[in-house]
C-alpha cells in the first residue's frame, strides 16, 4: 500500500511538472504545441543514455547511443537541458505565422514523425523495444528509504520548478506572454519581440517536459515509444483545460483531478464486470474517463479555476 | 569462556532445531498463512492497440482456476483471475500494477507481463515478491537476476533462428524476410540473420514494414521482384491480411509459402488471413514455428476441456488451446499452485523456492500432468514431477525454459497440428 | 526503376483516394465549424463496423458504404447539435472543444469494443480482377474507390459552387453573422454541412475497411492524422485541395516505401506537409483570409 502511495506521489509530481510546462506554452503564451510529449520523451531518453553503461558492457541486448554511466543529478540536468533544446527545435518548425489550428496539426504531425523515427532506427534508442534496466538513485539504500527519498527529490523539483515557473507566468514576462497570446499584432506593435518570446517559452516549457521525463524514467526504470504516443499530449492538455488553462493553481488541480483521481479511480471498478465479457471492466474505465471529462468541460467550460483577467482601475 | 560460549551456542542451535522440527511436523505454524480467497493477477493489455492479448492471457487463467477450484482450491483457498490492465504503455502500466498489488488481498501469483511493458512491470512484481510466469520474448531477459521471474516461452532471438532452421530444412534457399516494425517481430531478426548464413541459406530481401498501413503494394512489389522461395514473416493479423491480399493481387494470385511464429497461432490471425486470401492458403502454405507442443497428451486434453467448459472461453477454445504462450501460462499457474502446497503456504516469498522443485525430474517421483492429480499426490505424502501442456520444462539458472521447437500447420477450423520438430539445442548453438 | 516508380505512383493513387475521401469530409467539417474534430477518427471506425453489420447480413459492400455513410452523417449531425454547438454557445474555448472531441472519440471507441470486442474483423476476401494499364497495377476495389472519390469530389465541388445551398454554406463558413443577416438559416446550413461531412466520414470508414481487408477498433484513429495532414496540405475548406492533399500523401508514401525504408513512408508525407506550411501557410488552395483564428 505504501508503495502505491509513493507511485501516486511520484506520478503526480512528474505530471505537474509536465502540465506546468504545457500550460506555460499553451495557456499563457498561446503556443499550440501538440508535440509536447516529445520533450518529455527527450528528457527520459537522455536520462537513460546518460546513466546506462555502454551497450556492449551491458550484454549488448539493447542498442543505443551514449551510455555514459553518469550519476543521477547530472543525468537529470542533461535531460532537462535536452528537453529545452528539443522544445526550441519544435518551436522553430512552428515559427511561421500559421493559424493556431494549422500549427496544432503541424505539431501533431511532428510528434508522430519523432515517434516513427525512434521506432524505425533500432540502433538509436533501441527502437520499439525501448530501454530497460535504467538505474535509479539510492539503489544501495534500504528500499523504503530509497522510495521516500525519491518522493522528496520529486517534491523538491516541483517546488523549485514552481518558483521558476512563476517568474514566467506572473510579472512582466507573464504579461508580455499573455499579450502575445491575446493579440500578437498589437504586442508586436508596441515593440515586443514575438519570435524571441515564443522560442523562450518553448525552451522553458520544453525544459519542464524534459525534467518531468527524466524524473519519471529514473523511477520506473524503462521507456519505449509505447509510452509517448501523440495522444499523451492530448491527455496532458485535458488536465490543463479541465483545471483551468492559463493559471497555475487551476492546472495543478486539474492534473490531480484527471491524472490521479479519475484515471486511478476507474481502476477500482469491480472485477465482477469481467464476468460478462473479458476486458469489459477496462473498456468501461476509459468510457467513464471520457464522459467525466466531457461533463467537467460542459459544466465549467472555463475550468475549475478560471484565469483571472486583469482589471485596471476605473470601470468594473 | 570461548568454549562455554560455543557450548551455549550449539545448545541453543540444537534446541532451536528441535523446536522447528517439532513445529514443522505438527501444524506448519512456522510459515505465514493467509485467509480468504486468492487472487491471480493477469497483467496484460486489455485496452489500447494490443488489446487482444488480454483475452488471450485471461483464457488460460480461467481454465487453470476453474480446475483448481473444482479440485477444492489450494489448501481450501478458492482462487480467481484478476485483470490488471497494462494498456500496452510501460509508463501507464506502473500505477495500475502497483495499485493492484496494494489493494488486492492475497495476490500471490501473476502471469502475463508481456513484451510491451515488461521493462517496467517485471521489476515491480519481482520486488513485491510475487512469483510470476511471463510470456514476453524479450532478449533482455535471457540473462536476468529476478528471483521471482519464470519464463517458459523461448526468447525472440531463438525463435528467429528456429525460423531459419525450418526454412532450410524444407529445402528453401532464397528467403524473403518481412517483419513488422514492432517489439515482438523486431526481436526475431537478429537470431534469423545470425543463423541463416550458417545454414547455407540466402536472405534475398529484408524489409521492415510499418504496422496497419492502408496498403503495402510498394513493399509487395519489391518482394516479388526479388523472387523468393519462401517468406519468413512476422506481423499482427491486420497487417498480415493487408499485405498478403496485396501480394495475391499483384502476383496473379500466387502466394509464396510462409514461415511465421506460433505467436500467430491465434483466432485473430487465422480469421484475418483466411478472410483475406482464402482458407486453402492458410491451411496448406503457412508454417508456424515455436515452442514444442504435443497435442496428444492427457495434459493437453485436460487444458482444452477446461477451456471448452468455461462459457467465456468456449468459442475460442479449439484454436486457443493450440497456442504456446497461453499454454505456458496455464502450466505456470499449476506449477505455482503445487509449489504452494509443497511450501504449506500461499505467500510468495515462502513458496518461490519450491517452484523449480515441482518440475525437477527425480527418481521415485509421481509424474502428474494436472493440478488435481498433483494435489492428491502431495496430500498422500508423495514427491511429484509436473509435466504439463508444454512438456517437461528445463529451466536454466535464469529461470528460462526454452525447450524444443516444432512446426505446425493450421487446420480448417483454426486449430493447429504439428508437422515437424526442430532441435532446441541446434537453435541455441546457432545463436552463439 | 522507372517501372517501379510508375507502379508506386499507381499504388499511391489508390491509397491516396481513400485518404482523400476522409480528408474531404474532414476539410468540409473543419472549414464550416472551425473545430478540430478528433472524434472524426472514431466515427470512421463506427462507419466501418456499421458496414460490417450490414455485410454480415448479406448486403453488398458498396451498398453498405452508402448506408453506413448516411448513418454516420446522421450521427454527426446529432453530435454537433447536442454536444458541440451547445458548448460553443456556452463560451467554451477552442482547445477545450478539441479535448471534448478527443474524449468523445475515446468513449465511442470503447463502446464499440464493449459490443464488438477487440479482435480483428473483416469484410471477406477481395474478389475481382487486377487491372494493368499505363504502368499501373490496380485491383477492381481500388479502381471503384478511386472512381467513387472522384465522383464525390465533383459532386461536392458542383454543390458548393453552382447551387444556392452551396453558396449559403460557403457564406456561413466565411462569416456566420453576415450570412444570418442575409436571411440564411445558418443552423440548417450547419446541420447540412455536418450531414455531408459525416456521410463522407462513414463512407471513408467503409472504404478503409475494404482497402485494409482486416481491421479493428483502432482503424479510424490510425488514419485520422494522415487525413488531417492531407486536408491541411490542400487548404482547409477546399474539397479539391483535400483531394490533391490525399494524393500527395498517398503517392509520397508509396514512393518512399518502394525506394527507401518502408517504415518511413508516413514520415515522408508529413515532411512534405511541414515544408508546405513553412512555404505556403494557407495550404495549396487555401484562401488568403487570416480573419478566422482559433483563439486558445
Amino acid at each position: 500500500m505504501e508503495y502505491y502511495v509513493v507511485v501516486l506521489l511520484v506520478y503526480l509530481g512528474t505530471d505537474l511538472l509536465a502540465a506546468w510546462g504545457l500550460n506555460l506554452e499553451f495557456g499563457v503564451a498561446g503556443v499550440a504545441n501538440l508535440a509536447f510529449i516529445v520533450t518529455i520523451a527527450a528528457g527520459a531518453y537522455t536520462y537513460a543514455v546518460c546513466t546506462l553503461g555502454p551497450p556492449a558492457a551491458m550484454g549488448s541486448f539493447q542498442q543505443y547511443v551514449g551510455g555514459f554511466t553518469l550519476p543521477f543529478p547530472i543525468a537529470v540536468a542533461a535531460g532537462t537541458l535536452v528537453g529545452g533544446v528539443i522544445g526550441v527545435l519544435i518551436g522553430v518548425t512552428g515559427l511561421k505565422r500559421l493559424r493556431p489550428d494549422y500549427q496544432a496539426v503541424a505539431m501533431l504531425v511532428v510528434s508522430l514523425m519523432a515517434a516513427t523515427i525512434v521506432s524505425a532506427d533500432t540502433g538509436f534508442l533501441n527502437g520499439n523495444a525501448g530501454l530497460g534496466l535504467i538505474p535509479a538513485p539510492f539503489s544501495d539504500q534500504d528500499p523504503q528509504v530509497q522510495r521516500w527519498a525519491y518522493v522528496a527529490i520529486v517534491a523538491v523539483c516541483c517546488v523549485g520548478g514552481y518558483l521558476v515557473l512563476r517568474r514566467f507566468t506572473d510579472g512582466p514576462i507573464g504579461r508580455s506572454l499573455r499579450a502575445m497570446r491575446d493579440d500578437e499584432y498589437a504586442a508586436a506593435a508596441i515593440g515586443k519581440d514575438i519570435v524571441a518570446m515564443r522560442l523562450m517559452v518553448q525552451a522553458v516549457g520544453g525544459a519542464f517536459g524534459g525534467l518531468s521525463g527524466a524524473l519519471l524514467v529514473a523511477f520506473i526504470g524503462g521507456w519505449s515509444p509505447g509510452a509517448w504516443n501523440y495522444i499523451e499530449t492530448l491527455a496532458l492538455l485535458t488536465a490543463v483545460i479541465v483545471g483551468g488553462m492559463g493559471n497555475n493553481r487551476g492546472v495543478t488541480i486539474g492534473t490531480f483531478l484527471i491524472a490521479i483521481l479519475i484515471l486511478q479511480g476507474v481502476q477500482f471498478l469491480p472485477q465482477s464486470i469481467n464476468e460478462f465479457r473479458i476486458g469489459l471492466r477496462e473498456d468501461l474505465g476509459w468510457i467513464v474517463l471520457g464522459i467525466l471529462t466531457i461533463v467537467f468541460i460542459w459544466t465549467r467550460p472555463q475550468g475549475v479555476i478560471a484565469e483571472k483577467r486583469p482589471r485596471y482601475g476605473g470601470s468594473p | 569462556m570461548r568454549i562455554l560460549r560455543n557450548r551455549l551456542a550449539s545448545t541453543v542451535a540444537l534446541g532451536t532445531a528441535l523446536l522447528l522440527v517439532a513445529c514443522g511436523t505438527s501444524t506448519g505454524t512456522t510459515v505465514p498463512t493467509q485467509t480468504g480467497p486468492l487472487n491471480l493477477g493477469v497483467i496484460a493489455p486489455f485496452t489500447g492497440p494490443a488489446a487482444e492479448f488480454g483475452t488471450l492471457l485471461t483464457a488460460p487463467c480461467l481454465a487453470a482456476t476453474d480446475l483448481i477450484n473444482a479440485a477444492g482450491g489450494i489448501m481450501t483457498h478458492q482462487i480467481s483471475c484478476q485483470s490488471i490492465d497494462d494498456t500496452g504503455d510501460p509508463a501507464d502500466a506502473v500505477p495500475n500494477v502497483t495499485k493492484a498489488i496494494a489493494t488486492s488481498s492475497n495476490l500471490d501469483m501473476a502471469i502475463g507481463l508481456e513484451s510491451n511493458t515488461a521493462a517496467t512491470t517485471v521489476p515491480i512484481v519481482n520486488n513485491a515478491k510475487i512469483p510470476f510466469f511471463t510470456t514476453n520474448g524479450l532478449v533482455a531477459f535471457t540473462k536476468n537476476n529476478y528471483p521471482y521471474y519464470y519464463r517458459m516461452t523461448p526468447g525472440d532471438d531463438a525463435n528467429g533462428a528456429a525460423f531459419a532452421v525450418w526454412a532450410v530444412q524444407q529445402g528453401y534457399k532464397k528467403v524473403a524476410v518481412v517483419f513488422q516494425n514492432g517489439i515482438g517481430s523486431e526481436g526475431n531478426l537478429p537470431g534469423l540473420q545470425s543463423a541463416m548464413p550458417k545454414l547455407g541459406g540466402n536472405i534475398v530481401i529484408n524489409k521492415t514494414i510499418p504496422a496497419d498501413a492502408a496498403s503495402y503494394s510498394a513493399e509487395v512489389a519489391s518482394v516479388i521482384a526479388a523472387n523468393p522461395d519462401v517468406l519468413i514473416w512476422s506481423a499482427d493479423p491486420q497487417t498480415t491480411a493487408t499485405f498478403m491480399s496485396n501480394y495475391k493481387q499483384l502476383n496473379s494470385g500466387n502466394l509464396p509459402p510462409m514461415v511465421t511464429a506460433t505467436d500467430s497461432l491465434t483466432p485473430d490471425f487465422f480469421n484475418a488471413v483466411k478472410s483475406a486470401v482464402g482458407l486453402d492458403y492458410v491451411t496448406s502454405k503457412i508454417w508456424l514455428v515455436g515452442s514444442y507442443f504435443d497435442q496428444t497428451t492427457p495434459a493437453f486434453n485436460t487444458y482444452k476441456n477446461a477451456l471448452l467448459a468455461d462459457s467465456k472461453t468456449h468459442d475460442i477454445a479449439p484454436v486457443l488451446s493450440t497456442v504456446g504462450p497461453p499454454a505456458g501460462a496455464y502450466d505456470g499457474i499449476n506449477i505455482m499452485a503445487l509449489a504452494m502446497i509443497m511450501a504449506k503456504t500461499t505467500v510468495g516469498s515462502y513458496y518461490n523456492q519450491y517452484i523449480l522443485q515441482v518440475v525437477q525430474p527425480k527418481s521415485g517421483a509421481t509424474v502428474v500432468n494436472n493440478y488435481a492429480d498433483g494435489a492428491k499426490a502431495l496430500a498422500a505424502g508423495k514427491t511429484i514431477q509436473y509435466v504439463g501442456v508444454l512438456g517437461q520444462p528445463t529451466f536454466d539458472k535464469y529461470h528460462n525454459s526454452a525447450g524444443e521447437f516444432d512446426a505446425n500447420k493450421f487446420n480448417s477450423d483454426g486449430s493447429a497440428s504439428q508437422v515437424g520438430t526442430i532441435s532446441g539445442a541446434k537453435v541455441i548453438q546457432l545463436l552463439a | 526503376m522507372l517501372v517501379q516508380a510508375i507502379e508506386a505512383i499507381g499504388f499511391g493513387i489508390a491509397t491516396g483516394a481513400v485518404i482523400a475521401l476522409g480528408a474531404v469530409g474532414f476539410s468540409v467539417q473543419f472549414g464550416m465549424s472551425n473545430i478540430l474534430n478528433i472524434t472524426y477518427g472514431s466515427l470512421m471506425t463506427l462507419g466501418a463496423y456499421a458496414g460490417l453489420f450490414l455485410i454480415d447480413r448479406g448486403i453488398n459492400a458498396w451498398a453498405a458504404l452508402v448506408i453506413a455513410g448516411l448513418v454516420i452523417g446522421v450521427v454527426s449531425v446529432g453530435f454537433h447539435r447536442w454536444l458541440l454547438a451547445p458548448l460553443v454557445r456556452r463560451g467554451t474555448r477552442a482547445f477545450a472543444l478539441v479535448i471534448v472531441t478527443v474524449s468523445a472519440g475515446v468513449v465511442l471507441q470503447y463502446v464499440i469494443v464493449a459490443f464488438a470486442g477487440p479482435d480483428a474483423k473483416s469484410y471477406g476476401e477481395q474478389s475481382g480482377q487486377t487491372f494493368r494499364f499505363a504502368g499501373f497495377l490496380l485491383t477492381a476495389s481500388q479502381v471503384t474507390i478511386i472512381a467513387l472519390t472522384l465522383v464525390l469530389m465533383l459532386g461536392l465541388h458542383l454543390l458548393l459552387t453552382r447551387t444556392t445551398l452551396g453558396r449559403a454554406m460557403r457564406a456561413t463558413a466565411s462569416n456566420r453573422i453576415l450570412a444570418q443577416s442575409c436571411g440564411i438559416n445558418t443552423d440548417l446550413i450547419s446541420d447540412t454541412a455536418w450531414l455531408l461531412s459525416g456521410a463522407l466520414c462513414g463512407a471513408a470508414g467503409v472504404a478503409l475497411a475494404i482497402t485494409t481487408v482486416s481491421f479493428d477498433f483502432t482503424l479510424g484513429p490510425i488514419f485520422l492524422i494522415p487525413m488531417i495532414a492531407a486536408a491541411v496540405l490542400g487548404g482547409i475548406g477546399q474539397p479539391y485541395g483535400a483531394m490533391v492533399g490525399g494524393l500527395v500523401v498517398g503517392i509520397a508514401g508509396e514512393l518512399a516505401a518502394s525506394f527507401a525504408n518502408p517504415e518511413y513512408s508516413e514520415v515522408v508525407a508529413f515532411a512534405i506537409l511541414i515544408l508546405m506550411l513553412l512555404l505556403r501557410p494557407r495550404g495549396l488552395f487555401g484562401s488568403a483570409s487570416a480573419t478566422r483564428r482559433l483563439t486558445a
